[in-house]
Formats: structure tokens, sequence, C-alpha cells
């Protein structure tokens, strides 16, 4: 009898799996280029890509379309690898970049440069800044001693996420009509002053390779800490690497267009109902994923009532909810009918 | 000479509260399979996640292979003892052969994937444990018994010389109880690897142990071979329940009398 498990077509469904999420990625670049308040046909988007003209539609194309796409992509994939991690540290399928409370320090950042009518550089530096001042305060409070525990983590996060909300709300409620408008929007997560920089991508990167390099001991983590433990795993100096790691790639996505909310939640998600529950297809397929989708959904935020936009964050939600429940809902019944 | 497997010396085990057991000193040697037999709270499981070096050495030695346990690297150290625990949470989804497979980790190095070996190992526990027709489930459709040899499957798989068993007959029906521990004690006989067992089945320890370490309530212990360990007297006090000790055609039976 051949054994019920064959490892070569298990790794072609995967590598295939890659490469048609690699295929969206594209197709969703694609996309958001074309699409806009005024349409850039593709073959014109070819002779823009290849061959630079000067005119409107190279402008658009150069100055806004293709930044702002690269910063929605990476922003997706930032979010969604920390999902990814967010879910192993904590052993929580909840859990989700913002539940340690990174966005709740980094939005009281934001919103103070906000109320006090700074530029939008400011913004992100203070974002930045709050998001780092969270992420030491529940380290400070949680971690302090050795054997801190997922549990205690997550209630510390939880209860510091809950004080910065009560923060925001003072800001919100003590704020003028427009200050609160731009406010609302920084905290539903809004990509349209977004611009992606280098060291987005290189941070992308480095955070994937860092995590692909600790794939299996996830994989063990998965398991929890006792098992990851007694397999030689480093349990303690993996926590530590897992918690920075979620951490800064959360507060830097944070930085680029504020709390998108969902994409860090689901994307694993969709993912391991898909059947990639290895971390080594997992973490790399979140990436694409998370990219594809984020950048799907500000190419929709821009189009379907321009020219007025949309925060992409609402964006997110409106496709995010439908499309994991009808996976939910097959992958569900797939594992039924396959006991 | 052998050298001996694993050395504990003058071995206190401790609760966050007070002294659980101990001081404990004994040595395995290869093909030695120890039972720990005790009552609740008397520090079994404590002792052996100590052992394991989940739990720090506060007072006393352990030496795995004369090495103290604390020199012993994380990957290193798994490939010499394995622990089968009591219960693992499963949070995360994963199927039963990805679960197993996760124990071929003690001998991969950093960025390398499972090779032919561990794909082979792996199935061969799975078969051993006859779960070859559950590799594809997923681990949180599998019954209490099935968990259960899916955990003995994967210490199998990770192949170490000293095998920890907390509580191995949980949840097993009775010829997967045998089945199990025979083929353990087999391996442990067979390829000069060692055993500590502990248990609440007498009986288990009775037939497929070689030594005894009886833990008693106010943290004294008895421990020596099987025979002289497991008299009615010895084991009346240990458990404060008098338990009687029949010799039958084909063993000795433990049952405490009502």
């Amino acid at each position: 009898m051949p054994f019920p498990y064959n490892k070569h077509r298990q790794h072609n469904r995967f590598y295939s799996l890659l490469s048609i999420l690699a295929a969206v990625a594209l197709a969703s670049f694609m996309a958001a280029l074309v699409s806009g308040s005024v349409s850039i046909p593709l073959p014109e988007l070819w002779q823009q890509l290849t061959n630079p003209t000067p005119g409107p539609a190279q402008q658009i194309l150069w100055e806004i379309r293709i930044p702002r796409a690269l910063a929605a992509f990476v922003c997706g994939g930032l979010l969604a690898l920390s999902g990814v991690v967010m879910q192993v540290l904590l052993r929580n399928p909840l859990a989700d970049p913002y539940i340690l409370g990174v966005s709740g320090g980094a939005a009281v950042g934001a919103l103070i440069v906000i109320l006090l009518g700074a530029g939008a550089l400011w913004i992100t530096q203070a974002a930045f800044a709050g998001a780092l001042l969270s992420v030491a305060l529940v380290f400070g409070l949680a971690a302090r001693d050795t054997r801190w525990s997922a549990t205690r983590l997550l209630l510390t996060g939880v209860v510091i996420s809950a004080g910065w909300g009560a923060v925001i709300n003072i800001l919100l409620t003590t704020s003028s009509g427009n200050t609160v408008q731009s406010m609302l929007f920084w905290l539903m997560g809004d990509l349209s002053q977004s611009r992606s920089q280098a060291w987005h991508f290189l941070l992308l990167t480095g955070g994937l390779a860092l995590m692909l390099s600790q794939a299996r001991a996830l994989n063990a983590l998965a398991r929890g800490e006792l098992t990851a433990a007694s397999l030689g795993v480093n349990v303690k100096r993996l926590k530590l690497i897992l918690y920075f790691t979620a951490s800064i790639l959360t507060a830097t996505a944070v930085t680029i267009a504020g709390s998108v909310g969902f994409v860090g939640l689901v994307i694993p998600h969709m993912l391991r109902l898909l059947g990639a529950r290895d971390h080594r297809w997992l973490i790399p397929g979140s990436v694409l994923l998370g990219g594809s989708f984020l950048l799907l959904a500000d190419s929709l935020a821009r189009t379907v009532i321009a020219p007025q936009q949309l925060p992409v964050g609402v964006l997110t939600a409106m496709i995010g909810v439908p499309a994991f429940l009808i996976i939910l809902h097959h992958g569900y019944a797939r594992s039924r009918s396959s006991s | 000479m052998t050298t001996n497997l694993l050395s504990v010396t003058e071995l206190e085990i401790h609760s966050p509260q007070q002294r659980l057991c101990g001081p404990l000193s004994f040595t395995l040697n290869p093909g030695d399979r120890l039972g720990i037999l005790g009552q609740n709270g008397t520090g079994k499981t404590t002792l052996l996640h100590t052992l394991m070096g989940l739990l720090p050495v506060r007072h006393g030695s352990v030496h795995i292979e004369s090495r103290p346990l604390d020199d012993w690297r994380g990957q290193q150290l798994a490939q010499q003892i394995g622990i089968l625990f009591q219960a693992v949470p499963d949070e995360m989804p994963a199927t039963v052969y990805e679960a197993v497979m996760l124990s071929r980790l003690p001998y991969a190095r950093h960025w390398q994937w499972e090779n032919d070996d561990d794909h082979a190992i792996v199935q061969q526990a799975l078969h051993t444990m006859e779960l070859a027709h559950l590799s594809t489930r997923d681990i949180s459709h599998l019954s209490g018994g099935e968990r259960q040899r899916m955990a003995i499957a994967a210490l199998i798989a990770q192949r170490p010389r000293i095998l920890l068993l907390d509580e191995p007959s949980n949840h097993l029906d009775i010829s997967f109880q045998i089945k199990a521990l025979r083929h353990l004690t087999d391996t442990v006989t067979d390829q000069h690897r060692a055993m500590i067992m502990a248990t609440h089945d007498i009986n288990l320890a009775a037939r497929f142990c070689n030594r005894i370490l009886l833990l008693t309530a106010d943290g004294e212990h008895l421990q020596g071979s099987t025979d002289t360990v497991l008299g009615a007297d010895n084991l009346s006090t240990a458990f404060q329940c008098q338990v009687a000790v029949v010799t039958t055609g084909s063993g000795t039976v433990y049952y405490p009398v009502v």
C-alpha cells in the first residue's frame, strides 16, 4: 500500500500555490496602475513603463500610482507577515498585528501631531515613536521576568490597547470638525498620502528572511512552548525575536498607512484554510497575498466613488469579510469530508 | 566499562511553594527502564520536566552522558533525550503527518528541509502506531487515544537515547497500551537506550520496568528493582490505600482493596 502522504505531490501543490499568488500580485499591480479617475489603458501603460514619454499619463503613473501601489503592497505584506508571527507567538488564532497595542500607541502619536497641525512627515515619525513606546511598555510590563507566558503578554497588550483607545477618544472628542476628519481617515487606514520608500522593502525582505530561517522552529512553537523546547528550540530567544520582529513590522506598516484592519488577521487564516499550515509556505504566501489584497483594496478605494476616495481600511473589511467566510465554509467542508 | 546514560545526584524537586521530593540519586544504564510511581502531586511530572531541561536544576545535579545538563545545546540535547508529554494543547492546525515530522527538528540544520530519511523514519513510526491511514487528518479531529498514539509516534521518530514517558497509557485501550509499551521497551533493550516512565498503572510498571522509584506523600521515596519495591506494604504506605498483590499464572497483579 503506498503511504497516503506524498512529499513530492505536497511540495508541487505548494509551489503552484506560491506561483499563483505571485501571478495574483503581478495582476494586482497591473490593475492598480491602469485604474483610477484617469484611466490608463494597458497598451499605454506598457509604453509608459518601458519608455516613459513626458505627459499627464507619465506624471500620474510615475509620481502617483506607482509609489502608492508599492506602498500598498509593502504595507499589506508587512501586516500579513506580522499577523502570522503574532498568531504563533500568542498561539491564538484571533491575534492580529495590533493586538499588543502597537497601533494604539502609533495612533496616539499621529493624532497628537494632527491636532497640533504639523505636516505629514511629522505624523509618520510620531506614529513610529508612539508604536515603539507601546512595544517597550508592553514588553516592560509583561516580559520583565524571564518566564513570561503568552497569556500574560496577550492580556497586558489588550489592556494597554484599551488604554490607548481611551486616549484616542479623548483626542477625538476634544478636536474640531476638520481635524477629526483627518484623524478618522488615519484611524481607519488610508493610503492616499502614502509613498513607499526603499527601507520599507528592505525591512519586509529582512523580516521575511529572518522568519523563513526560523520557519521550522515556528512550526514547533505552534504546538506549544513545551513541545518546542523539548525539540531543542531556544524558546526564550525565539519569543524575543518574534515579539520584536512583529512589533517593528507592524510599526512600519502603521506609519505607511495608519491602522489598516483585517489584513493581518485574515490573510494567514485564508492560507491555512487553503492547506498552507507549514510556516515555510505560510510565511511567503502571506506576504504575497497580503500585499496583493491591500493593493486591490486600495485600487477599489480610489475608484468606487471617484474622484472621491474611501479609506482603504473600509474596503479591506468589505472585501475581506465575505471572502474569508466563503473560504472558511469551504475549508471546513473539505476537512470534514476528508476525515 | 559502560558509561551510564543519565545520572542524577542529590536532586531535589520543588514546586514554587515547597519541596516535592528528593534528594534523589540514581543512574540509568543502557537498557534500563525505570518506573516512577506515586500519588498525585508527588512531583513525577516536575521530575521529568527537570530531567528534560525544561525546568532549572536548583538543588543537586543532572548529567547526561557524563555532561552536566546545562552544558548541552538544545538540538544536541533533543537527540539524547525526548519526552512524551501528558497533554499537548493544539491551538494551531496541523495534520498528523506534520505533527510527527516536527520530531525530526533536532536533526535539522538552519534552512534545511526534511530529507528522505526523515520521511522514512516518520512513516515507519506512523505504521508502528497504526496511524498511517490518518496521516493527512487534522489533529483536532483525532480521538483521545489517536492523539496519544500520535504523540508516541512522534517520540519514536525523534529517536532519543533516553525516553521520558509521562503517563504513556493515558487514553489508550488495553491492546494499544501493551503494543506501545512493548515496542518502546523493545527499542530500549535492543538499541541500548534507557527509559523513565511515570505512571499510575502499577501493573504496567511491573510488567515493563526493571526498576522502580516509588514516591510517597511525605516527600520520601523508595527505589530498587521492580520485585523488591513493588510489595503490598510499600505500595499501601505510598498510596495511603490498601493495595493487594496477587500472583496468577500469567504474572503478578496489583489492585486496590475497597
